[in-house]
């Protein structure tokens, strides 16, 4: 299903690649088969009738600002523009956050979304989309549509977490060891994620290795552990990790329950604000502590 | 059928709490001995790999010992701790291993009789729990049989 957001999208990605504005614009196109999606790269503006709008337009393309060729770019003093939904916003807003990105470095194309979906022939929502609150960004350079453009998501609300949460404790771990288990440790959930940008990631360090490397269980909880922590507070819950695993393993409900308790605990959402102060930089005198002993 | 003793690791920060547990020995005040002590500059150095490793390597409990709320010798590595330790309080729980088998504890080091209170009732926390049976019965292939540290007395 094309979208009327595609001809105003061409023309300001034309504009910003003419004028000079930016040096290089990432944004959806058509993949090879049906009605697939896959990320483009643009540097001129005889490109931009690549550019494509849908439905389809899941991924979230933040994460490619930490790889080349936009990661040098960026520090290098260029700019990137990339088209993103009010969700792929928040992963950027948390790059500028931590200091990955100067903001005038990168140049928001937000999107007015009203909802993705993931399989060829899904007609449902992307589990993801409901009870979105982003549908139209907050924080961009340029917005294409409008209030107007943003559909009502269908669907019931996602509820897994609390799914997890009404299991007693031995079911959790049986729960837990079964979808690990699986893990092959392809890392695909973590070159997808876009807060996942460090150039050498704990996981693969050997000296000393704190990371059991093996995609035994015993590794796979080490590496999901240790993942989850690293993203507690900072993950935008965008589901790119779950939709890149090949072994169907629900990745993101880690991260997203502990960036759901940081919420509850600290009052602080993950990516609403990119002049706040990320999550495990600061600390507060009255912080919940009614754990400690 | 004898019963296992706990197995506990302690990571406690130089300047607080393991003064705090020096002076529970130097003053002969009596507590259960199935603790096993590790010096960290600070609690804000204690990684969630270090309380994995302990679980990997047969630990049943983790505790973990800091200074007070504004006596952190380096200011706020306590406060950047209560912050990581609630996180991963709630991650364990998510995950199915009991809450109690993570304990977190302010302790000065004046407080030799609070650290002792502190193992005492952990221990009978373990016991009362039992072993901690989850990491133990994953196999790590690619094994290569090496001499362990063991942590039990037997
Ligand atoms: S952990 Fe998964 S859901 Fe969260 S930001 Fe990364 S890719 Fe998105
Ligand atoms: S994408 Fe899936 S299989 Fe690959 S490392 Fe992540 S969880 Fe494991």
């Amino acid at each position: 299903m094309t979208s009327n957001l595609e001809e105003p999208l061409r023309a300001k990605a034309a504009e910003l690649l003419s004028s000079g504005k930016v040096d290089l614009l990432i944004g959806y196109g058509r993949a090879f088969l049906g009605e697939s999606v896959r990320p483009v790269f643009l540097r001129q503006d005889a490109d931009t009738a690549k550019l494509i709008w849908n439905d389809r337009c899941a991924h979230n393309l933040a994460t490619y600002l930490m790889k080349e060729p936009c990661l040098g770019l960026v520090k290098g003093g260029g700019r990137v523009a990339v088209v993103a939904k009010g969700c792929d916003i928040r992963a950027i807003a948390t790059l500028i956050q931590e200091n990955q990105i100067e903001r005038d470095r990168v140049h928001i194309i937000g999107m007015a979304c009203s909802g993705v979906r993931y399989d060829e022939d899904s007609r449902d929502m992307a589990i993801k989309c409901r009870g979105c609150e982003v549908q139209l960004p907050a924080l961009y350079d340029d917005l294409i549509g409008s209030e107007a453009d943003t559909g009502e998501v269908e669907g019931e609300p996602r509820e897994d977490i609390e799914r997890i949460l009404a299991l007693d404790r031995s079911a959790r771990w049986e729960f837990w060891t079964r979808e690990l288990s699986r893990c092959i440790k392809c890392y695909a959930c973590r070159q997808a994620c876009p807060m996942c940008y460090c150039g050498e990631c704990i996981t693969e360090k050997s000296r000393p290795q704190w990371i059991d490397k093996a995609a035994s269980l015993k590794g796979n909880i080490a590496f999901h552990y240790i993942r989850a922590m690293h993203l507690a507070g900072r993950c935008v819950a965008c589901g790119e990790c779950a939709r890149a695993c090949p072994m169907n393993i629900p990745v993101d409900l880690l991260s997203r329950f502990l960036s759901r308790r940081v919420e509850e605990a600290y009052a602080y959402k993950a990516g609403m604000d990119p002049e706040a102060d990320p999550f495990f930089l600061v600390n507060r005198q009255d912080d919940p502590g009614e754990f400690i002993r | 059928m004898v019963k296992s003793r706990p197995r506990i690791v302690a990571f406690l920060c130089n300047w607080c709490s393991y003064a705090g547990a020096d002076l529970a020995g130097t003053t002969r005040i009596k507590h259960r001995a199935e603790v096993r002590v590790v010096r960290v500059p600070c609690s804000g150095r204690i990684d969630p790999t270090f309380i994995l490793k302990a679980y990997e390597r047969g630990a049943d409990a983790v505790i973990i010992g800091g200074c007070h709320p504004g006596d952190c010798h380096y200011v706020s590595g306590n406060l950047h701790a209560r912050r990581r330790f609630y996180v991963l309080r709630e991650l364990l729980g998510f995950l199915g291993i009991e809450q109690e088998r993570f304990q977190v504890t302010w302790c000065s080091a004046a407080e030799g009789e609070k650290w002792a209170r502190t193992v005492d009732e952990v221990c009978d926390t373990i016991e009362r729990l039992g072993p901690l049976e989850s990491f133990k019965s994953m196999t790590d292939y690619l094994r290569i049989p090496e001499k362990e540290i063991s942590l039990s007395d037997e």
